[in-house]
């Protein structure tokens, strides 16, 4: 188990008796971009909510970089280097570019309580920074609420990069994306992934995404792992043809 | 879509504070002690509505119990002056630390709470205190605390509300530099999507908390200045209409503006004292007025501001333009 960057060991969640997720086990090596796919109501949201403990597991651990964090608050888990976006946007509409991506930085910095110094002057550098990796140099001031939907979406794995995670989690980070945004929603992701030493695991709907861009798949199917290989594995696995492809078709 | 001011305040609007605070500290030399009285009684309802409006506006919850902090200071305050030999100073300090205490006590089962929710149970347990005050003998029963006796230099009607104006333009610049740090920032993320912040790592339920704690102190300096102001204190101070008079004043006034508190305070006390003495049915009146202020300025009077100024900009904007071309 301490060998492993990051690993889930039979996690168990039910809602009013629908198993969402069953008996998950998956392990993501460091450094890899590890992606989940799966149906409509696979269950990849309820992992990543179950990861992020916003939801607690009715039986299984989670373990990450040694240590178990199942039972650790979304606060503390955030904090111990797990950060993620959603799959619904999910921003401060009426604060601007800069001031959603200075509230994830202040979270990160536990700067919450201070009451003295203006909240403006801390980090600046930093939140300009990050504002031009993720693309929205141009859009800083502008009000979250206002951007298109794919600016949104940049704006979602900003906030979620501005926690300085060592592992990132991406929650259908391209959804609703027309195709030249998602090649460039990709390519950030990938110069991130390079410049913030972080580990990727994201679920997709896309195929084209998610075989541009995995190392390693996981298939989820009615909250259960079907089977996990490498992008040609996947690719010519029959039986995720069937449940996924086919279903797609 | 509104934009959520900044309030990061400009060199404008301190110069306006400083101008505003000047004007106050002439009325006494000027002005009759009518307007004295009423400019006293202004400020502090200002000072308890900003404190309300700290988690109204500034943190998107409902307190509707905040008389009970209002009273708090006011009866620690009696107390501590008729009961104990504490120096005045000493007084002044503990009064309001009295009132967070009680917060600290509230807000424990408040802060976990939202919407709905938290504006009964703020309303309920000011209705506990208020019950508590009416029985505990050394409170004065239904009578209060009346001769209240305060030091030789506060004596007069101007001197207290000069030194009423100085502590409450004091908690003013210090909520202000509040509302601009990070705490306040967090703050106003929390009202716009808590979750949120949650997953970015900083801690909601506590953060909530201390601000709940920090307004009762707030809260607790307005129940003090009261008493220095009327040397007297009632049960009716925690009753949860008192929480209500708060709540309207914000709403009056703009929720979403730093200042609208205390201008609604003003509508407020200015529109209740002249149509009392208009009409004996000024209950009616007065609610006819609120009813039509908060339905044409749903954004209240400090509402209005925002937009003027941008008018007036464009339409300078145009004119130079054509100048130029
Ligand atoms: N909080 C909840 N309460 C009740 N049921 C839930 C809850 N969250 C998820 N579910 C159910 O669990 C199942 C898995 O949902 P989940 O959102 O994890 O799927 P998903 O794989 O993310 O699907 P999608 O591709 O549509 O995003 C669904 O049947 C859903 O209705
Ligand atoms: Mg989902």
């Amino acid at each position: 188990m301490g060998d492993t960057f990051f690993e889930i060991i039979g996690l168990d969640k039910s809602f009013r008796g629908l198993k969402a997720t069953n008996k998950v086990s998956l392990s993501i090596k460091k450094g890899e971009v590890c992606s989940i796919i799966g149906p409509n109501g696979a269950g990849k949201t309820t992992l990543f909510n179950l990861i992020t403990g916003l939801i607690k597991p009715d039986a299984g651990k989670i373990f990450f970089q040694g240590k178990d964090i199942t039972a650790h608050s979304p606060v503390e888990i955030v904090h111990t280097g797990i950060a993620r976006s959603f799959q619904i946007v999910n921003n401060f509409p009426r604060f601007t570019v800069y001031d959603n991506i200075m509230i994830a930085v202040l979270g990160y910095k536990r700067q919450a309580l201070k009451m003295l110094t203006p909240a403006k002057s801390i980090g600046r550098n930093e939140i300009m920074e990050l504002i031009d990796r993720i693309g929205l140099a141009k859009e800083a001031n502008t009000l979250a609420g206002e951007l298109s939907h794919g600016d949104q979406k940049r704006l979602e794995v900003g906030i979620a990069l501005a926690s300085n995670p060592s592992l990132l989690l991406l929650d259908e980070p391209t959804a609703g994306m027309s195709s030249e945004e998602k090649g460039g929603i990709l390519e950030t992701i990938k110069r991130i992934m390079k410049e913030n030493n972080c580990t990727v695991f994201l679920c997709e709907h896309d195929m084209k995404v998610i075989f541009s861009i995995s190392d390693t798949i996981w298939v989820l199917h009615n909250g259960t792992v079907v089977t996990s290989g490498t992008v040609e594995e996947i690719r010519n696995n029959a039986l995720v043809r069937e449940i996924y492809l086919g279903e797609a078709e | 879509m509104d934009k959520i001011r900044n309030l990061q305040a400009g060199t404008r609007e301190w110069t306006w504070y400083v101008a505003v605070f000047v004007i106050l500290m002439i009325v006494p030399f000027f002005g009759s002690i009518f307007w004295t009285n009423l400019l006293t009684e202004i400020l502090i309802m200002g000072l308890a509505a900003m404190s309300v409006n700290l988690l109204l506006g500034f943190g998107g919850s409902l307190p509707f119990g905040h008389a009970a902090f209002f009273a708090s200071g006011a009866y620690a305050t009696a107390l501590l002056i008729k009961e104990t030999n504490l120096p005045f100073l000493a007084v002044l300090i503990i009064a309001p630390a009295m009132a967070a205490v009680v917060g600290a006590v509230f807000g424990i089962i408040i802060t976990r709470l939202y919407e709905f929710y938290y504006a009964i149970v703020s309303a309920a347990s000011c209705m506990v205190l208020w019950t508590l005050i009416r029985k505990v003998p050394i409170l004065g029963g239904d009578t209060g605390i009346t001769g209240v006796e305060i030091p030789e230099l506060l004596s007069s009607i101007d001197a207290v509300y000069i030194f009423t104006a100085i502590v409450v333009f004091t908690v003013l610049i210090c909520t202000k530099i509040l509302l601009n740090s990070p705490f306040g920032w967090i703050q106003q993320a929390i009202r716009e999507n808590p979750n949120r912040v949650t997953c970015t790592g900083s801690n909601v339920l506590r953060h909530r908390y201390i601000a709940f704690i920090i307004s009762s102190f707030i809260c607790g300096i307005a129940g003090m200045l009261f008493v220095l102001h009327t040397q007297s204190t009632f049960p009716s101070y925690a009753h949860w209409i008192k929480s209500g008079d708060f709540v309207m004043i914000c709403i009056l006034g703009g929720v979403n503006t730093f200042i609208g508190p205390m201008v609604g305070a003003a509508a407020l006390i200015i529109l209740q004292t002249y149509i009392t003495s208009l009409t004996q049915h000024w209950l009616l009146f007065l609610g006819i007025s609120i009813c039509l202020l908060v339905i044409f300025m749903p954004s209240g009077i400090m509402g209005l501001t925002g937009h003027l100024p941008k008018k007036i900009q464009s339409f300078f904007k145009k004119s130079g333009h054509n100048q130029r071309g």
